[in-house]
């Protein structure tokens, strides 16, 4: 390897090391690498009676979240998506609140990081200006299921406790820590929060004060879910947190990644 | 009240949705308080295609900003900036719906009755039932007057209307969604004003509206 490249790499791999404190695998100079992940099924964390799994295409998956320095490029290239110049029904009042100015992510925090603080609009604006869209529910957690090995993990021993271990102790400045999969997806446990396309399929629990028939107002079908594999308890977080949030909600732990499907 | 050409347009547009009987066209040539004016550009029909006049610029809290084409039940590409210029009361449902979706049209018709200046939207959640046809019997079969507007779109198009509109849904089946039963009101700009959570529980929604239509003819008496 030439001297200069391995400096960089060398430098790169520090920075991603400060950002996460993980493993060692630096983010690489192919920020927005995609990868092939082939079709299978998913079995979803609520399904309904009948339902077993879902069909999941084979489609193309960022290999990292999307980071502040793409991010910072996409809104120097699209000025209505500055902070302050995007309209207010599709962020709300914390978007890119990190950055020291509207068109700079700064240095502060590692460029190579996940950028958070961005809306559902914003993170489907980005992944539409990349000929992409983001992914569905579907989609990420059946990446999600896969470890360093096997494309489903989830009867592996220890997996689970792991990833929930992850969860529970999320790195949100960094991608890092979290491991590289069999797919070659970094990040999908131990990191930021990621948007999906189809946020808006969880329903938020009831209000116990007001009572079943209040619920049943609220809803149409309201009742008509069973639980799937309940052991996996990570999965019920982001469920739950996909729940609580509104399309133009922005989060300090709340990033993105993009996909695209495959003709 | 004060109006904006978008009203005239909302208004004419409505009659091709739904394919009123003749009794319905009379009642919907009475025009509403204040709208002589629009009633009289009524004749202007407007056709898909045509460009629309000059709106005032949106508010940046404006959900019309959703630029996307809808179809409507005459199968018009449709966009939601053309509702701008008269308040709007917006559901989701979609038209096969057996159990919830009936009494949102119920809420809204009831809306309809007390406030005469409101318009009525209904956006299908189900692009893949919800055809162009399928909207225009549902209308007609639910007798739906000139001030509603029933429109479809793709998944894509009802992904961000919802996103806005704070309405969560889900395929269940081939044939049914679950979905939050949310009736949104929007002011002539088209910004949020009030979110209705739950069934029958009009009487926040109705306390916006007429918060609206004060706010709107505030502007009309100070400059007489």
């Amino acid at each position: 390897m030439r001297p200069v490249r391995a400096v960089l790499l060398a430098a790169l791999a520090a920075l991603a090391l400060d950002a996460g404190a993980g493993s060692g695998q630096g983010r690489g100079a192919v920020p927005s690498a995609t990868v092939r992940i082939e079709a299978g099924t998913y079995r979803p964390l609520y399904t309904q009676p009948g339902e077993d799994a879902v069909r999941v295409d084979a489609f193309l998956l960022h290999a990292w979240p999307v980071s502040r320095s793409e991010f910072e490029a996409f809104v120097g290239r699209n000025p209505k998506w500055r902070r302050g110049a995007a309209a207010p029904v599709f962020v709300d009042g914390g978007y890119l609140r990190d950055w020291p100015s509207p068109v700079s992510a700064g240095d502060a925090v590692p460029r190579q990081g996940p950028v958070t603080n961005v809306s559902w609009f914003a993170a489907r604006a980005y992944c539409a200006e990349q000929g992409g869209r983001l992914p569905t529910t579907a989609e990420w957690e059946y990446v999600a299921l896969a470890d360093e090995q096997r494309r489903n993990a989830t009867e592996a021993d220890g997996f689970l406790r792991r990833t929930l271990e992850m969860a529970m102790q999320p790195r949100a400045r960094g991608t890092d820590a979290a491991f590289r999969n069999v797919w070659g997806v970094h990040a999908m446990h131990g990191g930021v929060m990621e948007w999906v396309s189809d946020f808006q399929g969880v329903f938020a629990g009831s209000d116990s004060r007001v009572g079943e028939r209040r619920e049943q107002q609220l809803t149409c079908a309201g009742g008509a879910t069973a639980t799937g594999d309940a052991r996996d308890y990570a999965a019920f977080l982001r469920y739950a947190y996909r729940g609580s949030v509104q399309a133009r909600t922005t989060t300090g732990v709340l990033g993105f990644r993009c996909a695209r499907g495959i003709q | 009240m004060r109006w904006r050409p978008g009203v005239t347009l909302t208004v004419s547009l409505l009659v091709s949705c739904t394919a009123p009987t003749p009794d319905e066209r009379s009642s919907a040539e009475v025009p509403p308080e204040g709208a002589a004016a629009a009633a009289a550009d009524g004749a202007h029909l407007h056709h898909a295609g045509e460009p629309l006049p000059p709106l005032a610029p949106l508010p940046l809290t404006s959900i019309y900003q959703l630029d996307v084409p809808w179809y409507d039940g005459a199968g018009s590409e449709r966009h939601l900036a053309e509702l701008q210029g008269t308040p709007q009361a917006v559901a989701m449902v979609y038209t096969t719906c057996g159990s919830a979706c009936p009494l949102i049209v119920a809420d809204l018709k009831r809306l309809e009755s007390e406030f005469e200046g409101l318009g009525l939207v209904l956006v299908s959640i189900d692009p893949s039932r919800d055809t162009p046809e399928q909207l225009a019997s549902f209308a007609a079969a639910t007798r739906l007057g000139p001030r509603w507007t029933v429109l479809g779109g793709t998944d894509d198009s009802v992904a961000e209307l919802a996103a806005v509109l704070g309405v969560r849904y889900r395929r269940i089946s081939d044939t049914d969604f679950m979905h939050s039963n949310i009736i949104t009101v929007l002011d002539a700009g088209g910004s949020i004003v009030h979110r209705q959570e739950a069934l029958g529980e009009l009487d926040g929604t109705r306390a916006a509206l007429r918060q609206v239509a004060e706010s709107q003819a505030a502007p009309q008496r100070r400059n007489r």
